[in-house]
């Protein structure tokens, strides 16, 4: 096997690191940053820390608050009007992968013209690189600050779409894990479940990289472990910190291998319903599990010895398979994860969304095909969790 | 409604009818698959009187958009044991639509030696004609003495003696519009063999003295769609290579990726790529009055299209095509087009495949039978199938036939059909379509060239192959498949159904037609004896690597399994 370890992005980690942000903005050569975060951030006080960290470097600083959930198409190109007319020469991105994505995207802008439609994956069209982009989270979930893809909402047709490239990729991620300590419970699990699905898909998916696999593996055990420990006391540096560790390499790990089934079901059930996307990463991800078990059980094997399971040698691989799904659901309602019914979706609804889960870019990366029934059989099941 | 010509040729009787209304919305490979599932069992014998010829235009055909003129023949192939669809441009499938005939089929076989040409009229009388004249004559010839006897107005299709000999990599020719030669082919799969086992030399189409207009369901509609799809086309810049050069202009892409075959698929770089450039190409049309850029069919607005002439500046062959430039090229390890235009030209004129004739003879070097890229060696292994001997007899067989009786152990076939220009290890999503297409390994069955994926890794290429597949599918229904991608997209063709056959479309419904194809084809293979063992490529793929790249074909079994499954 041949396989690709590609460059990842540099990384400053550590609890406080966010006050360098403006002293590494400095060295980079920017002189005037536009900040996009959104408004949740704000009232929480994150934002204005950075941003007076950037002013205090001596930088200019506009701001683009209006970041939505599911980023719009719509807003990424008003973010990216207001970079241009602004004339900025930087972006840093605060927030969750919401915030991160729609930076990323209206990087891409600084350099290419608008609408951001144009450069979604399978246009053909390639982008130029954009400007210096620094990303910030403050979430443990996305990973979004070590990937060289952003997701973003194509409000016409209602369906999730990716760009990938070095204009989408951060210059620098600043992860700082005080940034997460006043996270509530309810998403602090959801994006940790989300995590977890990038480091599970990775390990599972066609893209075999055993560099994606040494990290998966730690994420995954970091998780489990961390987890629990962040919702039950959120000031716990320590759980924060491994949590935004587990974060950060899951998304180096699946940068090269890509997640699958899971976050296929996942975005399409964001894009339809507005579930939260680590909610529907949580539900979904043992569904997928289950159907690629028969596919690559070494690797499902891999994922039950990273949660502390220990199945026998002699386990199929579906009963492998139905085992370590079992125990993700178990993981997720210890942690408090909502059903799809809590969100009214009823499961007649999972039909209409086979197409959709089957077009996703991410329905690609499955190390096995899947038939509409197939599909189905997930989507039901993601719904019965 | 258009007509469907039945022949049979034991009872020497012509039925004709109407194209049944479930019919009206297929056309092509998809038109032919529906047949086939109806008519003809899976395990009959391909060269029996229970395999039938099926021959029928495009969906597209009969209409005024430029390119959708393709003319489909398919049956049960003598060569993959499967159902097959082969397809070419050329005149015949505008000849027929003139004459609102959708689709003629050949059934049965004749009781004794008893050949016919199929003649359809200036007034669009279909009628069995004794060929007798014609019977041993090569499609050159055959078409000269045609056009003697009915003018030179006619569109003809063919077979020359290698589908009278029922060898199983013959081809059925096609009349090129840009020069009037027979050297337009349906070349894959033997379909040759099968016109032969009922002994039709030729189907002779005269010109209709009264073309048939084509009645659209929405005129306006359909002429405002139709606009716009031609501007598509035209304004289409990452397709000007094709209008400019056509598919030669394919090695410098394929070669220093190491797609394009070497020495019997060896996966290495090809040393002497320059030689079979296109800048070579063209300097050797504008040298001897050659010529890129012709249309294969009246009113294609692409012209993809070649003419190549000898070093006297005499005609020798046209459609020289990128397949036929790297099987009997570089896959021979022969860098000279003067060579390969000769091979096309015998290929063509004898009517046998390029493909599988150029994969036959490298095998034949990888034997030791001739040397590596000695092309006079080449030819005369052509020159030993025209000649019907013993050995051109095993030859016409077919790679798969050829490689076993020689003992060679890398044999480039799937389901027994060889593998066109792209090595699998290094083009791996064409490398899952070569795998899994009902078809054998076939060029139109879901190329991935174009697929924004790296073509090295196993990321996402059974998910490319799975969706290519009904899109190509769906293109070799419906139109040339050029045309297709130039110009089809969620925002041109539905409009143009939508005209032309009323009701509302969605781009998926549109290669829906593709799908359900791939699906019934899937069937009849299954039920003609195909495992999911034959939807791999051969061992030699999965262990050797590329010497250029390193690369296997590691594409799971279970992945492959998937491929089809919608
Ligand atoms: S694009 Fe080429 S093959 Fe297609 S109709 Fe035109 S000349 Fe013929
Ligand atoms: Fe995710």
């Amino acid at each position: 096997m041949i396989t690709n370890f590609s460059r990842t992005v540099p990384v400053l980690f550590g609890p406080g690191s966010s006050l360098r942000t403006g002293l590494k903005a400095k060295k980079l050569g920017v002189k005037k940053v536009l900040c996009v975060y959104d408004r949740g951030i704000k009232e929480a006080g994150v934002a204005d820390k950075v941003v007076n960290n950037i002013k205090a470097a001596g930088l200019q600083v506009s701001i683009y608050d209006n970041v939505k959930e599911d980023p719009p198409d719509t807003l990424v190109d008003e973010g990216g009007e207001m970079a241009r007319v602004e004339e900025v020469d930087g972006i840093v991105g605060v927030g969750g992968g919401s915030a991160m994505d729609t930076a990323k995207a209206i990087n891409a802008l600084l350099n290419n013209p608008p609408p951001i439609g144009r450069y979604y994956v399978g246009t053909g069209n390639k982008q130029k690189p954009g400007k210096v982009l620094i990303l910030l989270p403050t979430t443990a979930g996305t990973g979004s600050e070590a990937t060289k893809i952003t997701v973003i909402s194509d409000t016409t047709t209602q369906t999730k779409k990716g760009i990938l490239g070095p204009a989408v990729t951060a210059s620098l991620a600043i992860v700082d894990p005080e940034l997460l300590l006043g996270l509530p419970p309810k998403i602090t699990a959801a994006t940790g479940m989300d995590a977890f699905s990038h480091a599970a898909e990775a390990l599972t998916s066609e893209g075999m990289n055993p560099m994606s696999d040494v990290l998966a593996e730690k994420a995954i055990a970091l998780i489990v472990s961390n987890l629990p420990q962040s919702i039950k006391d959120g000031s716990n540096l320590t759980a924060r910190t491994n949590m935004a560790f587990s974060s950060l390499i899951a998304g180096i790990a699946f940068n090269d291998t890509m997640p699958h089934w899971g976050h296929a079901i996942a975005h399409t059930v964001g894009a339809q319903f507005h579930v939260p996307h680590g909610v529907g990463c949580a539900v979904a991800l043992p569904a997928a599990i289950e159907f690629v078990a028969d596919a690559v059980p070494e690797k499902v094997r891999l994922i039950a010895a990273s949660m502390g399971l220990s199945p026998s040698e002699e386990q199929s691989p579906s009963e492998l398979g139905a085992m370590v799904a079992e125990a993700i659901r178990n993981f997720c309602r210890e942690i408090g994860i909502p059903s799809l019914k809590d969100f009214k979706i009823n499961e007649d609804s999972m039909g209409r969304l086979i197409k959709r889960v089957l077009a996703d870019d991410c329905a690609m990366f499955g190390p096995k095909r899947a038939s509409s029934d197939q599909v189905l059989k997930m989507l039901e099941k993601a719904h019965n969790y | 409604m258009s007509k469907v010509l039945r022949i049979n040729l034991k009872e020497k009787t012509i039925k004709q009818g109407e194209l049944p209304e479930k019919f009206k919305l297929l056309g092509g490979r998809s038109l032919i698959s529906k047949v086939l599932s109806e008519e003809v069992e899976p395990t009959t014998d391909p060269l029996g009187a229970g395999n039938k010829l099926i021959i029928c235009t495009s969906l597209l055909a009969g209409t005024t958009v430029p390119a959708v003129h393709r003319l489909s023949v398919g049956g049960k192939s003598p060569l993959t044991g499967g159902i097959k669809e082969a397809n070419s441009g050329g005149t015949a499938a505008t000849y027929l639509a003139r004459h609102n005939i959708k689709m003629i089929i050949l059934e049965d076989i004749p009781a004794s030696d008893d050949w016919q040409l199929l003649q359809i009229g200036k007034d669009g009388t279909p009628k069995l004609v004794q060929a007798g004249d014609y019977v041993g004559l090569n499609n050159y010839a055959l078409v000269d003495k045609l056009k003697e006897k009915y003018g030179k107005e006619i569109s003809v299709v063919s077979i020359g003696k290698g589908g009278e000999l029922q060898y199983r990599n013959s081809t059925l020719q096609l009349i090129d519009w840009a020069t009037g030669y027979p050297s337009r082919a349906s070349a894959r799969g033997g379909l040759g063999a099968v016109m032969g086992s009922k002994q039709i030399k030729a189907v002779v189409i005269e010109k209709s003295e009264s073309p048939n207009t084509f009645n659209y369901a929405d005129k306006e509609r359909y002429e405002a769609a139709r606009k716009k799809f031609v501007d598509v086309t035209v304004n289409n810049e990452g397709m000007r290579w094709l209008r400019e050069i056509g598919t030669p202009a394919l090695p410098d892409v394929t070669g220093p990726m190491a797609i394009l075959p070497v020495r019997n698929f060896s996966g290495e770089f090809f040393d002497k790529l320059e030689s079979l450039s296109a800048e070579t190409f063209l300097s050797k049309l504008k040298e001897r009055g050659g010529k890129s850029g012709e249309p294969c069919q009246t009113g294609c607005v692409i012209h993809c299209s070649n003419r190549y002439h000898n070093a006297n500046g005499e005609y020798l062959t046209s459609a020289l095509e990128y397949e036929t430039i790297a099987l009997c090229g570089s896959n021979c390890d022969i860098g000279d087009f003067d060579i390969i235009a000769r091979m096309d030209r015998l290929c063509d004129d004898f009517g046998i495949d390029t493909i599988e004739t150029g994969a036959t003879i490298a095998v034949c070097m990888e034997a030791g039978k001739i040397p590596w890229g000695d092309g006079e060696a080449a030819i005369g292994i052509i020159e030993e199938m025209r000649a019907g001997t013993e050995t051109g007899k095993l030859l016409g067989q077919g790679t798969y036939a050829t490689g076993k009786a020689l003992g060679v152990k890398r044999i480039p076939a799937v389901k027994g059909q060889a593998l066109p220009a792209y090595d699998p290890r290094n083009l791996k999503g064409t490398g899952v379509t070569f795998a899994t297409t009902p078809m054998g390994a076939d060029h139109t069955a879901g190329l991935t060239l174009e697929a924004p994926i790296d073509p090295l890794s196993p990321l996402g290429q059974a998910a490319v192959s799975s969706m290519l597949q009904p899109m190509f599918a769906t293109a070799d229904s419906t139109m040339c498949l050029f045309a297709w991608f130039s110009a089809a997209s969620p925002e041109t063709i539905p409009e143009l159904m939508a005209g032309i056959y009323g009701g509302e479309w969605d781009f998926d419904q549109v290669v829906d037609i593709g799908r359900q194809s791939v699906l019934r084809e899937k069937i009849f293979n299954a039920a003609a004896g195909f495992k999911p063992e034959d939807d791999r490529l051969p061992d030699f793929f999965l262990t050797e690597k590329s010497p250029a790249t390193g690369a296997v074909f590691d594409i799971k079994a279970l992945e492959l399994d998937g491929v089809l499954n919608y």
